[in-house]
């Protein structure tokens, strides 16, 4: 693999850990199921 | 798995093999916020680690670092003195032979530290891995065999495609 598309893969698995907010999520979870 | 309502897995689907078969109550939500607010005291030479050229976090969770670990570990910084190692021990440990560059700690929490880290060096503990692909640290990793580490290093191998 290149540097390049390593560095690219790294990216896109780094955006993908940076999109997610692990307490909203949580939250937002708890209220679907408690209504 | 599949009795939950929800299965809220701390991690994204893109490190994860692809599976067909996955339940649908899954759902990935990232890592956990590593600023718990909590006050540790940092270590003397902190300051430091903003100056440094290079800096490598040397960490190996959940077991120890031994110091004979750490010996072979740093010996290739004896010959970048511009690098910073730091080498987390885990445990208290009396450490001999340490490099001029290296410093140690029992423990730095991984939320201050991985923003001024460079490479971070491993045995593929799970939060570790999740918390350095968060900050976009490359890592190399290294576990013995049939370990859930190994799995996590095959995986990781594998999510780079």
């Amino acid at each position: 693999m290149t540097d390049a598309r390593y560095r690219a893969n790294a990216r896109r698995l780094q955006n993908e850990y940076t999109s997610h907010d692990a307490l909203a999520e949580i939250t937002a979870v708890i209220t679907e199921l408690l209504h | 798995m599949t009795v939950p309502d929800r299965y809220l897995h701390l991690g994204v689907q893109g490190f994860e093999y692809p599976r067909s078969d996955a339940p649908a109550n899954i759902r990935y939500i990232g890592t956990l916020p590593v600023n718990s607010g909590e006050v540790r005291p940092l270590p003397d030479w902190w300051q430091e680690v903003s100056t440094a050229h290079a800096v490598v976090v040397v960490s190996r969770e959940p077991q120890p670092i031994r110091t004979s670990a750490t010996d072979r570990a740093d010996d290739g910084s004896t010959r970048r003195t511009d690098i910073l190692v730091i080498a987390l021990t885990g445990r208290p440990a009396e450490l001999t032979n340490v490099p001029s560059n290296v410093r140690t700690a029992v423990f730095i929490p991984f939320g201050l530290l991985l923003p001024y880290t460079d490479v971070l060096v491993s045995n593929a503990g799970y939060g570790g891995v999740q918390l350095a692909l968060n900050h976009g640290v490359p890592m190399v990793l290294a576990a013995p065999r049939r370990t859930n580490g190994s799995l996590r290093t095959r995986r990781l191998d594998r999510s780079r495609h």
